[in-house]
């Protein structure tokens, strides 16, 4: 009897004769377990699309592997060596999934080995995050952050005339990601300017607010958290809530804040926020 | 130049594991002699794949695809080395693809964890904002699996992202982890499990899919 699994990647690949399909059918039927992970499998299909710009994208993530690989002196991040690892591991077929993981985690950067439950947050990834709130008032209200960071040295930013919405906001994550909030506002305020209407600039009041809210610029991070929220499709209103909670409390605003924390536990009640805006509410 | 060979939408899975000629190896064999065209022409071959795979993964408006699709194709060429034919290159470009994705996946499922955890700085969240596809889906199950994928212990999580993610059947998820038939079909068997538990746990979902709590 076939594995009712295989009926179901098979059928995905249409490969199923009538019978099979008959069979499949009355596993699902039966199997709510089978049934959900069938319609998972199609609706992780049906969101296969090539989208525009995708040659554009192969074609930078090529250059840049060539790039990487071909410069002199060339220097991979920790993170690669850590994929790369991953890479060892995955072409033996007798690998395990255990000691990959510890290897994977210890050498992009989780070196408080020994293997924790749960992934660690890589040292990398912890120097690059947002530096603590600071207390002084806003004085660049309108200003952006001063440039005082390099530029990333990776050159992988397209050439000023090819830049598109898409790649202005892939260079202001990478900007952002990396370490650079200077170069990541200039780079999602350059979006919002030449591409307002876009997704990306959509997207980007998000990343912004809290950029500037780090940056000492609450006002004007504030301006970005109720931009987004005012968006038809505001998808991401929590984290939007949140950042403005955060601004509110920055500019002084102790009651506004207090009733978008009301706001999040009472709308958003399963969101990652909820636990942090309730605990923020029991304090007076 | 090469066409960059984007296949047509609700394509096929990535390529599964089949024993017969790998067109790759020829240009693999070149890559690890240093022969930068064909470099250029191998990872041009399996980037559209390697996007794919990310893309199913993490979300096709995920900030991270284009990264995530770069450090897996440099982990592939990385791995050429070691590499001993178990399967073809493409195949294997896809588990390193999958293995990258889930390793971004549950890194931002932790980092959300702890921010929730200390008040103080939940700050963290906003790096790894939901994905918007995600949320607009309300009553999907993409982002269910997705989620799973980042919180089930690895062997599960690997399981459900090759059967239910990419569509390999038994023998090929097999062969991507090395584990015994068995051993697989008990891992499918619990994460399915977990998928349900998931469905039943959440209002919405029950409704729509007329599932008992």
């Amino acid at each position: 009897m076939t594995d009712s699994d295989d009926l179901s990647a098979r059928a995905r690949r249409l490969e199923l004769d009538d019978g099979e399909l008959n069979s499949l059918h009355r596993t699902l039927e039966s199997s709510l377990e089978a049934r959900l992970a069938h319609r998972a499998g199609l609706e992780f299909d049906a969101g296969d699309a090539v989208r525009p710009g995708d040659d554009e994208l192969a074609r930078r993530i090529v250059a840049r592997v060539v790039t990487s690989r071909t410069r002199p002196g060339r220097r991979r991040s920790h993170r690669a060596w850590g994929i790369a690892a991953a890479a060892l591991c995955a072409g033996t077929a007798a690998a395990a999934i255990g000691p990959l993981t510890y290897l994977v985690r210890s050498l992009i950067g989780a070196h408080d080995a020994p293997p924790p439950p749960e992934p660690a947050i890589p040292a990398q990834a912890q120097s690059t995050s947002i530096p603590p709130i600071r207390d002084r008032d806003d004085e660049l209200l309108a200003a952006p952050a001063k440039r005082t960071d390099p530029a990333p040295a990776r050159p992988t930013a397209p050439t000023r005339s090819s830049e598109t919405a898409a790649n202005l906001f892939a260079s202001a994550n990478l900007a952002r990601r990396e370490g650079h909030p200077a170069q990541a506002i200039s780079s999602y305020e350059e979006l919002q300017h030449r591409y307002p209407d876009s997704a990306e600039s959509r997207a980007a009041d998000i990343s912004l607010g809290m950029l500037l809210l780090d940056a000492g610029s609450a006002a004007s991070a504030l301006r970005h958290f109720e931009r987004y929220l005012r968006a038809p499709s505001a998808d991401l209103a929590p984290e939007a809530l949140w950042g403005k909670s955060r601004a509110l409390v920055r500019l002084g605003r102790g009651d506004d804040a207090r009733a978008i924390w009301e706001l999040i536990v009472n709308r958003y009640p399963d969101c990652a926020y909820a636990k942090a805006a309730s605990a923020k509410l029991s304090v007076p | 130049m090469l066409r960059l060979a984007f296949r047509s939408p609700r394509s096929d899975p990535p390529a599964p594991p089949v024993r017969q000629h790998d067109e790759l190896a020829t240009l693999a064999d070149a890559v690890q002699k240093g022969d930068v065209a064909a470099l250029r022409t191998f990872v041009t071959a399996i980037v559209p794949d390697l996007i794919r795979v990310v893309r199913r993964v993490l979300g096709a408006n995920h900030p991270d695809v284009e990264d995530t699709a770069y450090e897996a194709a440099h982990a592939v060429v990385e791995g050429l080395k070691a590499f001993r034919g178990e399967s073809t290159f493409r195949y294997f470009a896809c588990r390193v693809a999958v293995l990258t994705a889930m390793n971004v996946r549950r890194k931002e499922s932790a980092q959300k964890r702890a921010a929730a955890r200390d008040y103080s700085d939940p700050d963290a969240l906003y790096e790894n904002v939901a994905d918007p596809e995600e949320r607009a889906a309300a009553a999907a199950l993409v982002p269910v699996v997705r989620a799973l994928v980042a919180t089930l212990p690895e062997p599960l999580a690997e399981a459900l992202t090759l059967h239910v993610i990419l569509g390999y059947t038994v023998a090929e998820l097999a062969a991507a982890s090395g584990a015994p038939l068995e051993t697989v079909r008990s891992r499918l068997r619990l994460a399915k499990q977990a998928l349900r538990k998931a469905v039943q746990g959440d209002a919405r979902l029950r409704e729509v899919f007329e599932v008992e709590p």
